[in-house]
């Protein structure tokens, strides 16, 4: 597998109705040169195994089900507000500047251009992470219910059976710690 | 076994129940290698953004080894999810001795409520500088259920000299007298250097976040922290430092979709260009208690900066200022139209190195519409206070309204001198001058308020004001046609004040009978343009007259 294949810049979503619209929205990258443009960067698991072990990035893994569907909710509402408002700096670069400069008078054209760039990146990143992040609490919920990982309390402490968590391999047991 | 039952609950107490669906992380600054889960002290992160930008849960906490510091590799910090009011995301300092750090004074305190410095028993060690201090008692560590829950008597020491400690910040703890033991905390945990071009923390469109003892530095000119279009935002025991030129230090954006909400508490800064930036696009409303800004002399520079193009309010409570050219600045800015509303309400604040025509700055060529600051107790003097308008003035430090010691007799402590304007008008409302107000509880009989007035120089004046151009009024319980539908009246006074004539305390009045017994308000108002050429100031007394 190439170093392309592996590394996969997301720039849209698949298979989140959700953010179905984002693809339309999310422009090319910007041409200002940026201190620390942040970008996400994920190898997107493709098995139930490789996804049991790649939320634990997030800590999901540690997370009740019961918080981890409030999270979910929360973050997913979240997502959509932000794509929501801010069309604007996709759609109107010149309305986000506009407003930069008749805020900031004695801003250059440079600074105003910087500061919209830095808006922009900011906006798609957040865009970017918080799919990445559904998408991990998706699978994560997907994978108990099927019972490939069992947590071994849920969110009022009440114990897995030590019998049940005995047919589950260390490896996809998660010891909740909330 | 009763010694061993009361001893498990002791122990026990100290397990403090975590808010349910809460996780607690650590980060350690001075970890090498970076490859921590964060659940634990022995497994931390070794950046707030292994915290900030993945999703957390409300009431996910991080906590923050003091005594460290990261300064490579450094970015923008942002932040992913949202807590909620009641339940914000946490990122705080160790108040709690987490990893082993603080240690108890050697030398015992006297000290008292309300002062910044304690005294020693003997020339003081092991407390220097930027280290952190709470006196023993004021609350207290839970190493292993650590919170940010009662942590706010906790204080930086400033200096130390022989037996004399000094904090930024007066003492408001729970303690006093001598024999004073202090738990000594190492400094706040620092993110970044001041030469570093980045935001310390952004925040924008996150909800719900409390960022508590961290000292942030960086050069960014949009500031070292920047709040935008984000509500329920708190920050407390922080340090901003930045490189005296560029930088501002809390910069607080509104949104077009959103305002900004957000609290600030026992919070310095040192060197950044306005201290609290609250230019806001569309609204914002910011409480600070507690507040130390040194500028460092630094030319140009503001300790609040309140010019806005929409909606803001900004409360400040306890602020101190050192070395700061300017105080306030407020105003819709050169070439912003009329349309802004940007209005500060400031008690006990102290500007030191301000210029004496410099505490209030007004900025653009046009009147601000509701521009307007309020101040109480400024500078160290009980009952020094001023109200002052852009709608009324663009001339820097001339306030509309401020107290005087010329009173109308012994028993009356100040009364009011009022400015007179070009920009007052008998068009509209907006541009009267409300003189004062007062909630006066009544019965039903009837009652005369009298307020006494009196200008400053007869010169002063070419023609006197009218009847509708100053008066005064009571608004009042009225007519009366069934419990629960009594409706209120306005009653103004009719007569006017010989202001050319005599610098003579005289009075209007007005008589007012409530057909029910309740709160009536007394009010002045003024809005005669002012003349040309003159001065049209005068006095009033502060103390009405019912009979």
């Amino acid at each position: 597998m190439n170093l392309n294949t592996k590394l996969k810049i997301i720039s849209g979503v698949v298979g989140l109705a959700v953010v179905a619209g984002v693809l339309t929205f999310l422009p090319n990258d910007p041409t200002i040169t940026l201190t620390n443009p942040q970008k996400v960067e994920w190898i997107k698991p493709t098995t139930d195994a490789g996804w049991a072990e790649d939320v634990k990035a997030e800590n999901f893994d540690i997370k009740s089900t019961g918080v981890l569907q409030e999270m979910r909710a929360t973050h997913a509402n979240k997502l959509q507000r932000i794509i929501d408002n801010g069309k604007e700096i996709t759609e109107c670069p010149t309305c986000i500047k506009y407003d930069l400069q008749s805020a900031n008078p004695e801003w250059t054209q440079t600074d105003v251009d910087n500061e919209y760039a830095n808006q922009l990146s900011s906006y798609q990143w957040n865009v970017e992470k918080l799919t990445q992040s559904v998408e991990r609490m998706d699978n994560e919920l997907r994978l108990r219910a099927k019972g490939f990982v069992v947590p071994d309390k849920n969110m009022e402490g009440v114990k897995t059976k030590q019998t049940d968590l005995d047919k589950v391999e260390l490896q996809f047991k998660r010891i909740i710690n909330d | 076994m009763t010694k061993y039952l009361i001893s498990l609950f002791a122990f026990l107490c100290f397990l403090l129940p975590q808010q349910v669906g809460a996780t607690n992380y650590f980060a350690d600054f001075g970890v090498v290698g970076c490859s921590g889960a964060g659940t634990a002290s022995t497994t931390s992160f070794c950046s707030l953004n292994d915290f900030t930008e993945v999703a957390r849960a409300s009431g996910d906490q991080l906590f923050v080894r003091r005594g460290t510091s990261t300064t490579t590799g450094m970015n923008s910090l942002t932040f992913l999810s949202d807590g909620s009011v009641a339940d914000p995301i946490v990122v705080s300092a160790d108040y709690d001795n987490i990893w082993g750090d603080f240690s108890t004074s050697s030398q015992t305190f006297t000290l008292a409520v309300g002062s910044s410095t304690m005294t020693a028993s003997a020339s003081i060690t092991g407390i220097a500088a930027g280290d952190w201090i709470y006196v023993a008692g004021d609350q207290f560590e839970t190493p292993l259920s650590p919170t940010v829950v009662d942590k706010i008597y906790s204080y930086e020491v400033k200096s130390v000299s022989g037996t004399e400690l000094t904090l930024y910040f007066p003492y408001n703890g729970k303690q006093t007298g001598a024999g004073n033991s202090l738990r000594v905390m190492p400094d706040n945990p620092i993110r970044g250097l001041i030469t570093d071009n980045f935001i310390g923390v952004q925040i924008a469109t996150d909800g719900g976040w409390m960022i508590k003892g961290l000292d942030l530095r960086g050069t960014n000119s949009s500031g070292v922290v920047t709040v935008q279009s984000s509500g329920a935002i708190d920050f407390s025991d922080m340090i901003l430092n930045g490189d005296d030129a560029s930088v501002m230090g809390f910069s607080f954006i509104g949104g077009a979709s959103f305002a900004t909400g957000a609290s600030i508490s026992k919070t310095r800064t040192f060197k950044v260009r306005d201290s609290i930036d609250i230019g806001s696009a569309n609204g914002a409303y910011v409480t600070v208690n507690d507040y130390f800004a040194d500028c460092n002399n630094t030319d140009s520079i503001n300790v609040i900066d309140s010019r806005s193009a929409g909606f803001s309010i900004l409360k400040v409570n306890n602020l101190t200022s050192v070395n700061c050219p300017l105080g306030f600045e407020i105003g819709p800015g050169v070439g912003s139209s009329i349309g802004t509303f940007s209005q500060i309400y400031s008690r006990n604040s102290k500007f030191g190195g301000v210029a004496s025509s410099s505490q209030v700055l007004f900025t653009g060529t046009s009147p601000g519409f509701k521009n307007e600051v309020y101040i109480e107790d400024v500078n160290g003097y009980i009952g020094e206070n001023f109200f002052t308008s852009g709608a009324f003035s663009t001339t820097s430090d001339k306030m509309t309204i401020q107290k005087t010691l010329n009173t109308r007799n012994a028993s009356t402590y100040s009364s009011l001198l009022v400015r007179s304007s070009p920009y007052f008008s008998n068009k509209n409302e907006h541009s009267m001058l409300k003189l004062f107000e007062y909630p006066i509880y009544t019965d039903t009989t009837s009652k005369t308020y009298s307020v006494f007035f009196s200008s400053t120089s007869t010169a002063g004046w070419t023609a006197d004001p009218t009847a509708s151009e100053m008066w005064i009024e009571c608004e009042y319980w009225a007519h009366p046609l069934a419990t629960g539908t009594t409706t209120r009246a306005v009653k103004r006074s009719t007569g006017v004040i010989d202001f050319n004539g005599s610098t003579a305390w005289q009075s209007l009045a007005v008589t007012c009978q409530p057909t029910a017994a309740g709160i009536l308000y007394l009010r002045g108002w003024y809005r005669k343009p002012q003349e040309s050429g003159k001065s049209n100031w005068f006095y009033v007394d502060v103390t009405p007259v019912v009979s």
